[in-house]
């Protein structure tokens, strides 16, 4: 069996995983190991390696949390194998084993245990927990070019007026909301995805797409400051916002932003078509 | 009994595409649970609360999940009441997340 890889919302996936430990085939308990202490990463791939073997026979899944810690949890079996982890993960760090950085949890015994070890742990990264990244809503980034980004934008952005399929950038952060929009887009259109602000201004400098649906909530920075940086530096940029929300505040935003649609979610083959028609209209 | 989802749109904008619907259900699954989970968890912390209600209010919509995006939306307005509260409003999200789940995973 694959063992499954978390390093992106380990916390959060590993909490689901206690909350399903009641169905078939689910994992049954997870061996946490306290190695952020040690201030030495563990290399996703090198612990791969080593638990790829030992856990062949077994659902498994490791997670790599923020702060360096980790957790590895299968679906059961004998104390042997319990063992053999723990070895295994005390051997990787050059530890003899009686620095007690492990813990066991079974979900069904420890269950309320460990949820409320990665509660607190998600408490201490309340803002980056949601999307690992330099910045968080709490600290925002300040959305910005480099210099060179800047030239690249100002050299190329011109050739957009020549494509005849028009490129599209989406900014969105759910997964499930990006796919969506993607999936509708690119059987027509050249599509780039961003999940981030920071994602967003490199695709955007590097691609200078024709059109970009850009989410309001982001997970590191707000989405009108992204639009703000991108009207002034690509006056020739055709933006539409997007977001769950209706609200005044971000109506006004939008327009002092000057950017050119606000669609509010659902998202429908309408409301996108109409902007991508809009953009084409203005170009004509 | 009325279906817990309204795929229309959904269908609309992915012209039908069944291999596409269903790895959309997969996602959709994954993320909600995660979603879910991150609710609970931040049932002290209003702002990320609230995020996370607003994320999740976001999703049930584009699904075509009425119903749990009323209840994420009336989610991410009550940021400020009390945690039983909350807790409440996350049993609330889940039961109707299972019957979303159940619906969906029956079309595949």
């Amino acid at each position: 069996m694959l063992i499954d890889i978390v390093n992106k919302n380990a916390e959060r996936a590993l909490l689901s995983a206690v909350e399903q430990s009641d169905q078939r085939h689910a994992l049954r308990g997870a061996l946490y190991f306290r190695c952020a202490k040690l201030n030495q990463k563990p290399q996703e791939e090198e612990i791969l390696l080593i638990f790829r073997s030992l856990l062949q026979d077994k659902k498994a899944a490791i997670y790599f949390f923020h702060d360096g810690d980790l957790a590895i949890a299968w679906n059961g079996g004998k104390k042997s194998v319990l063992d053999d982890v723990c070895k295994q993960l005390y051997a990787y760090f050059h530890l003899t084993g009686n620095e007690a950085l492990h813990t066991y949890y079974d979900f069904n015994a420890h269950g309320e245990d460990l949820r409320l070890a990665l509660r607190d742990k998600l408490k201490s990264f309340p803002a980056n927990s949601k999307k690992p990244h330099a910045h968080s809503a709490d600290h925002p980034m300040k959305p910005a070019f480099t210099d060179a980004q800047l030239r690249h934008i100002k050299k190329h952005a011109a050739e957009r007026r020549t494509l005849k399929v028009p490129t599209i950038l989406i900014v969105e952060d759910q997964d499930f909301s990006r796919s969506l929009l993607k999936g509708m887009l690119n059987k027509i259109y050249e599509c780039y995805c961003a999940a981030t602000a920071e994602q967003a201004v490199a695709l955007y400098a590097e691609h200078i797409p024709c059109i970009t649906f850009l989410d309001i909530e982001l997970p590191d920075a707000n989405g009108h400051d992204v639009a703000a940086l991108i009207k002034r530096h690509d006056p020739e940029s055709f933006v539409v916002m997007v977001t769950a929300n209706h609200y005044e505040k971000d109506v006004a935003l939008a327009r002092t932003n000057k950017v050119q649609g606000f669609i509010v979610k659902p998202y429908s083959k309408q409301k996108i078509m109409e902007a991508v028609r809009k953009f084409r209209g203005a170009r004509t | 009994m009325e279906a817990p989802v309204d795929l229309a749109n959904l269908r609309d904008m992915i012209d039908g595409d069944k291999e596409m619907e269903k790895a959309l259900f997969e996602e959709f699954f994954s993320s909600f649970e995660a979603g879910i989970a991150a609710l609970q968890s931040s049932s002290g912390d209003a702002e990320a609360w609230r995020k996370e209600a607003h994320a999740l209010k976001g999703v049930a919509l584009n699904l075509g999940a009425q119903t749990l995006g009323e209840l994420c939306k009336n989610a991410q307005e009550a940021q400020h009441d009390p945690e039983k509260t909350k807790a409440a409003m996350v049993a609330t999200i889940r039961a109707e997340y299972e019957q979303v789940k159940t619906f969906l995973q029956g079309l595949c």
